[in-house]
């Protein structure tokens, strides 16, 4: 559901980036929307979908950024005995590069940050169960640990200030899964579109 | 001043991190309940012959896939052939078996519940829908470890092929409606006695509660000689617990531990034309043919137009050869075949 949330916004904001006046290029903030998919931290056969929003500010002449970003996602895996939903939440801050090349830019950051994970768990045939007036049904738990990452980006500018991006890159966070404490490599990519101010 | 302030906690939340933590796929199932049981050891050593005893959790299966063989073994009630293949149609008819544990030096045993019954062992809509079933107690006769009523069919045997046991099961707490028992019901919704009162029916007793319970009742009997078919507890006390009572397992004898297992087999009954030359004899030869299963059969003439082969083994099935009838029908009104006025020469009833 988030997933289809963030698209449909992204859609939303190129329809309304079409009539916008010509490429700014003396922006230097910029706004990001885009739609986050990862690894999962826990669920190893998933995939974490969802959405985010970014801020940058470029500092000096040379490219230098600096950077927060906000994302949330969603993964969902089954076994024989449980259903496990997992609500993943990040919040980081980044510096990096960019280096503009007409109306394409490249960029690399690197983001330091917290990974937050919420799960919900509850047993498979829980409305029988419930139906059986069992309890214990279902679990909550949570994690929250150190990430890390390593963005490579490209983005194109259309309708002005607006900018059209695609980045991915891997990712590190350690977190408790399982009652340990377990170091896990992520790949995580956006897709997006952003606005120079 | 603002944006430093978000940057310290990110930072300090970042190397401090904390959770219950999460699980993974790897997360076991929680327990829905554990019963327990025991057994008087004393009294089924002999039965067990030395054997360890394996104790399981069988849910009952609907037994009318038995009926036409109950309707059978009713009509031909005196004949002697045929009773040995006559399973009890008041007996408990196992199916799925959910759990197993090996049964203590004491006799004790615990079994946790870590699924529901299936949809196959389930009578009702859903909901209601109720399960029954029965702790079982067998020797682990066939040494592999495991509760097991037949042995794995070995390569070459096909369908007609009556199983072998395996283990050989020594006490049941719920064996026949017709004897006191103790049996596992589960039950999700609201008891339904329309629904669901004619599936091992519990004459006189309480509504089970909702969920695993554990109902103790006296048996039943219903008088077929007058024609009333409406079931009538025996004297003494219906109850329903919860499932973490005690459930005891009554010791069987020999033939009723076998039988037991044998209502497994629910395909023990076929109806089929009679062939044109003798089942399981080479026509040429007039010797049996090898790997034939009707060729070791008992034959039994259950009236002059109705041949029976009986298969020998520890499940006897039967082969039922009406010379005017339908395929796996006992009866029907328009016969697919009828033989009457051109007999099979090899036909031996008469």
């Amino acid at each position: 559901m988030p997933g289809r949330v963030a698209s449909a916004a992204l859609l939303l904001a190129t329809l309304v980036a079409l009539p916008a006046r010509a490429r700014d290029a003396s922006a230097r903030t910029t706004l990001e929307g885009f739609v986050w998919n990862t690894s999962p931290v826990a669920l190893q056969t998933g995939l974490v979908t969802g959405g985010g929003a970014e801020m940058r500010r470029l500092f000096g002449s040379q490219g230098l950024f600096f950077g927060a970003e906000l994302a949330l996602g969603q993964s969902e895996e089954a076994t024989n005995d449980w259903v496990l939903d997992d609500l993943d939440g990040l919040a980081s801050v980044e510096v990096g590069l960019e280096r503009t090349f007409g109306v394409g830019t490249l960029r690399a950051s690197f983001s330091l940050g917290t990974l937050a994970v919420e799960q919900l768990g509850q047993r498979a045939q829980f409305d029988r169960l419930k139906a059986a007036g069992l309890h214990g049904l279902t679990r909550n738990a949570a994690s929250i640990g150190p990430y890390a990452a390593v963005d490579l980006g490209a983005a194109i500018a259309f309708a002005g200030a607006w900018t059209f991006f695609v980045q991915l890159g891997p990712a590190f966070t350690v977190q408790k899964v399982a009652g340990q404490e377990r170091s896990r490599w992520l790949l995580t990519s956006g897709l997006g579109v952003g606005r120079g101010f | 001043m603002v944006f430093r302030s978000a940057l310290a906690i990110l930072v300090a939340a970042a190397l401090s991190g904390c959770g219950s933590g999460v699980d993974d796929l790897s997360l076991p199932p929680t327990i829905l309940v554990t019963l327990r049981g025991h057994v008087d050891v004393t009294r089924v050593q002999a039965a067990a012959g030395g054997h360890p005893l394996n104790a399981a959790l069988v849910w009952g299966a609907d037994p009318s896939p038995l009926y036409q063989l109950y309707a059978l073994c009713l009509k031909y009630a005196s004949n002697a052939d045929l009773q040995p293949a006559c399973p009890d149609p008041f007996g408990f008819v196992p199916s799925q078996i959910e759990a197993t544990t090996r049964v203590n030096a004491d006799g004790s045993f615990d079994l946790p519940l870590i699924h529901l019954p299936d949809a196959r062992v389930c009578v009702g809509t859903a909901p209601p829908l109720v399960a029954w079933g029965s702790l079982v107690v067998a020797a682990d006769t066939d040494g592999s470890g495991t509760f097991d009523f037949f042995a794995p069919r070995k390569q070459g045997e096909y369908g007609r092929t009556p199983p072998t046991l395996a283990d050989r099961v020594v006490a049941a707490s719920f064996w026949s409606l017709q004897k006191p028992e103790q049996r596992v019901g589960y039950l999700e919704g609201t008891w339904n006695e329309a629904i669901l009162g004619l599936f091992y029916p519990l004459p006189g007793c309480p509504t089970p509660r909702a969920g695993f319970s554990v109902l103790t009742a006296p048996g039943m009997t219903v008088d077929v000689s007058q024609g009333n078919l409406t079931p009538k507890p025996l004297p003494g006390t219906c109850t329903d617990e919860v499932a973490t009572e005690t459930v005891e397992a009554t010791p069987l004898s020999g033939p009723d531990g076998r039988a037991f297992a044998c209502r497994q087999v629910q395909d023990r009954l076929r109806v089929s034309q009679p062939p044109m030359t003798r089942p399981g004899i080479n026509p040429v030869t007039g010797k049996p043919e090898k790997n034939s299963p009707e060729a070791n059969d008992k034959q039994a003439c259950l009236d002059a137009t109705t041949l029976a082969l009986i298969s020998p083994g520890d499940c006897p099935t039967v082969q039922l050869y009406p010379l005017k009838g339908c395929g796996d029908q006992l009866s029907c009104q328009t016969p697919e075949w009828d033989l009457t006025k051109h007999v099979p020469v090899w036909w031996p009833c008469h």
